[in-house]
C-alpha cells in the first residue's frame, strides 16, 4: 500500500524521512502533519522516530539503515545519538561513522542483505556498512551517476532505479541484489528517487506530486499490493484452468 | 557494469501509463504535447504582459527598444505594425528563437509559422493576433505545433518630437525671413513656401514656424540646421543674411554658454513681372546699362534678371538686360522703385509683330520685335492701336493675347521734378509695356471666328478670305507652289528686310503641313530651285510696296493675283 504525502509543502519526503523494516525516522518538523501520516500507518508494527541529524533536518538524506542497523554521519552528536539508541528497537544496532561523504542515505542504498555504495566511500566505511547492517556491499553506479541512494531504491521484494539507466545495467544490478528492477520516475516525473519515495517490505511513501501511473509501478514492483482473497482466487483459478485445459 | 552497451530500458508515462522510452519529463509525446500550452510563453514579456508603444498625440508607433527614438505612423492591421508586434514578443524575437528565459522552461526553440489579426476595437488599446507557432521542446525530442492568441496593450508615451514641442525654449537659432515690400504682393515669399512644401528635407529640420508681418520665423534645434537653411534659402531667392548672437547664459565653471541666434534674412523686394524704375542717381552696380530706365523684372532667383522696357530697336543683349545680385541691389536700395507690380496687367490683342533683327540666330530668352496692339477692352469698339518695342518678339504671334502694362492708362506716380529726375534724358516712356504672352489661345480664336462677319477687323476689309481658302482646298502641286510663294510673302510682309534662308521656309511649311515627308520636300526644292529665286525677288520687290498697308493679308492677296 502506497501512500501520497508532504514534508511541509515538499514532495521529496525521503529527504526528511527514513523507513526500514524495524524502525522509521522522521525529522523534527514545524507540524506534526507529515509524522502524523506515517505514525497512522506503521505505529501498529514498528516505532516511529522524531530526530535529527547533527541538528539538520534531512534525516533520510543523512542516514542509511535496515532492519539490522542504523549508520549516521560523524556529524551527530552524543544527545541525538543516545535519544536515538534508545528509541530504536532492541536489536538494532546503530554506529556514528566517520566518512568523508555526510550523506551516507545519497551514497548508500540497501536492503536487508545487499548494499551498493558510491565508489569512492572509504574502505572503513565499507566494512562497517557490511558488519552494522549484514550485508553484502558493492561499489555500483547507476546510470552512470555515483550517488545511488537518490537514484535507486530497493527492498527485499523489488527496486527501481533511475530511467535512464540502461538495459544491461539493470540486468547486472538485479542480478547483484537477487530482486526484480524496473526503471521509473516518482513526483510527476521526476527520476530522484531517494528523494522522493521511503518504502519497505510492506508499505510506501510517496510525494503529494505522484501521478497514479507511477503509484502503480511502485505497489507492483515492491509487491504492496494488497494480497486480497480475490487476487489469491483468480490467480489459482487462471493456474487450475491452465493446468486442466 | 558494461559501459560500451547501452540499450535504452522502456518505463511508462508518468501520466497515462503508455510505455515509453525514458525522457526528461517522464511523460509520452501526447501527454507533453497536450499538457503544454505555448501561451504562456509567448504572452510573458519578462514577466510582465506584452505592449507597443504609441505616442498619444500624433500617434506613431515607437519602433526598436525601449529608449529607441525612432516613431513611425503605421495603418491599423498592417504589415508594419505586425512586424512590430511580432518583434516585441521576446520568445520569437530573442536569441533567434532560442528561448533562455527560466520561465520559459522546457521549450528549447520557438519558430513562428503563421500569423493573423483578430480585430479590436480601437478605443480599446489592445493589438491581439493570433499566432501558429511551432516549439521544440527541451523534455523529449519533439515539435509541438499550436494556436496561440496574443495579447498587446498599446503604451502611451510620448515621443521625442512632441515632447520636443511641449518644451520651452529647446530651440537654438531662429531664421527671420523678412520681404519688406509695400502694397501688394509678396510672391516671392509664396515662392519660399512652395519650396519647403516640396522639400521634405528642408521641412524635417524645422521646430516650429511662426507668421509675422512681412515673413515668417522658423525655429530650428541646432545654428547648424538654421544655417544650411538660409544658404537653402539664398539659392531660390535674392537673400541678405545677416547672422547675429545673443549670450542667454553663460556657465564659467563647465566653459559653456547658451546663445541664442539668429539669422535676419531680407528677401530682395523684387518680383517677377514687375516694373521697375532704375533711378540714374544710382551707383550703377548691378544696374548696368539700364540705370535711368524703366524695366522689367523677369527672373528672381539667386539674382534678379531685369529687361529694359523701352530698348533701342538694334540692341543686342547686354544693353538690354542686367542681373542684380542680392548685394548690388542692396547697396542701391533706395534707387530702384517699383512702378507697377503683376496685378496691374491688362490684356491686349496683338495686331501685328514685326522682329527688328530677323536675321538674329533663335535667342532662347528674348527677341526684339515692333509689335503693335490693340487693348482687349478695346477690341471691337474702336481702332485705338499702341506700337512698341518689345523682348518678346521670339513668342508673339499675330492674334496672340499678351498681357501687359498700359502706362498710358494707368494711374502711376510720377515723381515730383518729373521722369527726367530719375530717367536719363535718352530714354522716351513707353505707352505699353508687354510682360508675357497668355497661353490660354482665347485671342486667336476670337480672331478667327471674326473672320466670315464683321467689318471690324482688317483682315476682312480685302473682302477676299474665302475665295483664298478654296484655293488652299484643293492641294495640287499648283497649288501647293503657288502656298509656298504665298509663305515666302508672308515672311516678307512681318517686315522682312534681308534674305531669310531656305531652311527656316521650309521648316515653317513643314509646321503648316504641305510638306509632309522629308522625301517629298526635296522633291520640291529641286525642282522649284530655279523658280523660286524669281519669285523670292518679285515678292520681295512687292513686298516693298505695299509695306505701308495696316494689313498682312493684303500681302498675300496681293502676291496672288
Amino acid at each position: 500500500m502506497a501512500t501520497r504525502c508532504q514534508y511541509e509543502s515538499s514532495n521529496e519526503i525521503g529527504v526528511f524521512s527514513a523507513l526500514t523494516n524495524s524502525y522509521a525516522l522522521a525529522a523534527i518538523g514545524g507540524s506534526e502533519n507529515f509524522y502524523s501520516v506515517l505514525e497512522a500507518e506503521l505505529a501498529d508494527h514498528i516505532p516511529v522516530i522524531h530526530t535529527s541529524i547533527g541538528g539538520v533536518r534531512l534525516v533520510g538524506n543523512l542516514t542509511v539503515g535496515n532492519r539490522r542497523g542504523l549508520l549516521v554521519p560523524s556529524t551527530t552528536t552524543d544527545q541525538e545519538l543516545q535519544h536515538l539508541r534508545n528509541s530504536l528497537p532492541d536489536g538494532v544496532v546503530i554506529q556514528r561513522v566517520e566518512e568523508r561523504l555526510s550523506a551516507l542515505g545519497n551514497c548508500v542504498a540497501c536492503n536487508d542483505h545487499v548494499a551498493l555504495v558510491h565508489t569512492d566511500l572509504d574502505r572503513e566505511t565499507e566494512d562497517i556498512i557490511a558488519d552494522v547492517l549484514g550485508v553484502e556491499v558493492f561499489r555500483q553506479t547507476v546510470a552512470g551517476n555515483a550517488l545511488v541512494g537518490s537514484y535507486c531504491k530497493f527492498t527485499n521484494q523489488g527496486g527501481m532505479v533511475h530511467p535512464r539507466t540502461s538495459m544491461e545495467d539493470i540486468e547486472e544490478l538485479s542480478s547483484l541484489l537477487q530482486v526484480p528492477l524496473v526503471a521509473g520516475t516518482i513526483n510527476r516525473g521526476s527520476d530522484v528517487l531517494g528523494g522522493g519515495l521511503i518504502v519497505n517490505d510492506w508499505c510506501a511513501f510517496t510525494g503529494m506530486d505522484t501521478t497514479s501511473t507511477e503509484i502503480n509501478v511502485v505497489e507492483s514492483i515492491f509487491k504492496l499490493q494488497d494480497q486480497g482473497a480475490d487476487t489469491i482466487v483468480n490467480d489459482m483459478r487462471a493456474s487450475l484452468i491452465d493446468q486442466l485445459s | 557494469m558494461s559501459a560500451l552497451t547501452n540499450t535504452s530500458v522502456t518505463m511508462l508515462c508518468c501520466l497515462c501509463g503508455t510505455v515509453i522510452t525514458p525522457n526528461a519529463a517522464a511523460q509520452c509525446n501526447d501527454c507533453l504535447a497536450s499538457s503544454f500550452d505555448l501561451t504562456a510563453i509567448l504572452n510573458n514579456n519578462r514577466g510582465g504582459d506584452l505592449f507597443v508603444c504609441r505616442c498619444k498625440r500624433c500617434l506613431r508607433y515607437q519602433l526598436g527598444h525601449a529608449n529607441s527614438r525612432r516613431y513611425e505612423t503605421m495603418e491599423p492591421e498592417s504589415g508594419e505594425l505586425m512586424a512590430l508586434c511580432l518583434k516585441s514578443i521576446p520568445a520569437i524575437a530573442e536569441n533567434h528563437g532560442k528561448v533562455n528565459d527560466a520561465l520559459n522552461a522546457g521549450v528549447s526553440s520557438v519558430e513562428l509559422i503563421d500569423s493573423s489579426w483578430v480585430w479590436t476595437e480601437p478605443h480599446s488599446k489592445r493589438i491581439k493576433l493570433r499566432l501558429t507557432v511551432k516549439a521544440r521542446l527541451s523534455a523529449a525530442d519533439i515539435s509541438i505545433q499550436q494556436r496561440v492568441m496574443v495579447t498587446f496593450r498599446e503604451k502611451n508615451k510620448q515621443c521625442p518630437d512632441c515632447d520636443r514641442e511641449f518644451t520651452n525654449r529647446t530651440w537654438d537659432a531662429i531664421v527671420q525671413v523678412r520681404e519688406r515690400r509695400d502694397g501688394d504682393g509678396m510672391g516671392n515669399i509664396g515662392r519660399l513656401e512652395l519650396a519647403i512644401s516640396k522639400s521634405k528635407e528642408v521641412r524635417r529640420r524645422i521646430v516650429n514656424i511662426e507668421l509675422s508681418k512681412n515673413g515668417f520665423d522658423f525655429y530650428f534645434l541646432s545654428v547648424s540646421a538654421a544655417s544650411s537653411f538660409t544658404q537653402f534659402l539664398s539659392r531660390i531667392l535674392p537673400t541678405r543674411i545677416k547672422h547675429t548672437q545673443k549670450l542667454v547664459s553663460a556657465d564659467s565653471h563647465s566653459n559653456t554658454a547658451n546663445i541664442k541666434h539668429t539669422y535676419s534674412c531680407d528677401i530682395v523686394p523684387l518680383e517677377k513681372n514687375d516694373l521697375v524704375i532704375c533711378d540714374k542717381k544710382g551707383s550703377g552696380g548691378g544696374m548696368g546699362a539700364l540705370k535711368g530706365r524703366l524695366c522689367l523684372c523677369t527672373k528672381v532667383s539667386s539674382n534678379v534678371r531685369i529687361i529694359s522696357t523701352a530698348p533701342s530697336r538694334s540692341a543686342k543683349g547686354e544693353d538690354i538686360t542686367s542681373e542684380i545680385p542680392q548685394e548690388a541691389y542692396w547697396r542701391n536700395e533706395k534707387y530702384f522703385q517699383v512702378l507697377l507690380s503683376a496685378k496691374r496687367l491688362t490684356e491686349f490683342y496683338v495686331i501685328d509683330v514685326d522682329l527688328c533683327d530677323p536675321s538674329e540666330e533663335e535667342a532662347d530668352d528674348f527677341k526684339l520685335a515692333d509689335v503693335l496692339v490693340q487693348r482687349a477692352t478695346d477690341y471691337g469698339v474702336n481702332s485705338e492701336f499702341l506700337s512698341c518695342v518689345t523682348h518678346l518678339g521670339h513668342l508673339l504671334e499675330v492674334g496672340d493675347m499678351v498681357l501687359g502694362y498700359d502706362l498710358q492708362t494707368s494711374n502711376v506716380v510720377e515723381p515730383s521734378g518729373g521722369w527726367g529726375e530719375v530717367f536719363v534724358n535718352s530714354f522716351d516712356m513707353p505707352d505699353v509695356v508687354l510682360v508675357k504672352k497668355e497661353m490660354s489661345g482665347g485671342a486667336s480664336e476670337k480672331l478667327e471666328e471674326g473672320e466670315g462677319e464683321g467689318e471690324a477687323t482688317p483682315k476682312e476689309e480685302e473682302g477676299e478670305g474665302g475665295e483664298k481658302k478654296g484655293k488652299r482646298k484643293k492641294k495640287s502641286r499648283r497649288a501647293k507652289k503657288k502656298e509656298l510663294n504665298d509663305a515666302v510673302k508672308e515672311q516678307n510682309g512681318r517686315g522682312y528686310r534681308g534674305a531669310k534662308t531656305q531652311t527656316s521656309f521650309e521648316d515653317k511649311l513643314s509646321r503648316m503641313g504641305f510638306l509632309d515627308d522629308e522625301k517629298e520636300r526635296k522633291q520640291w526644292a529641286a525642282a522649284d530651285a530655279e523658280e523660286e529665286d524669281e519669285d523670292f525677288l518679285k515678292s520681295v520687290v512687292e513686298a516693298e510696296n505695299i509695306l505701308g498697308s495696316e494689313s498682312i493679308e493684303a500681302f498675300d492677296e496681293a502676291a496672288d493675283e
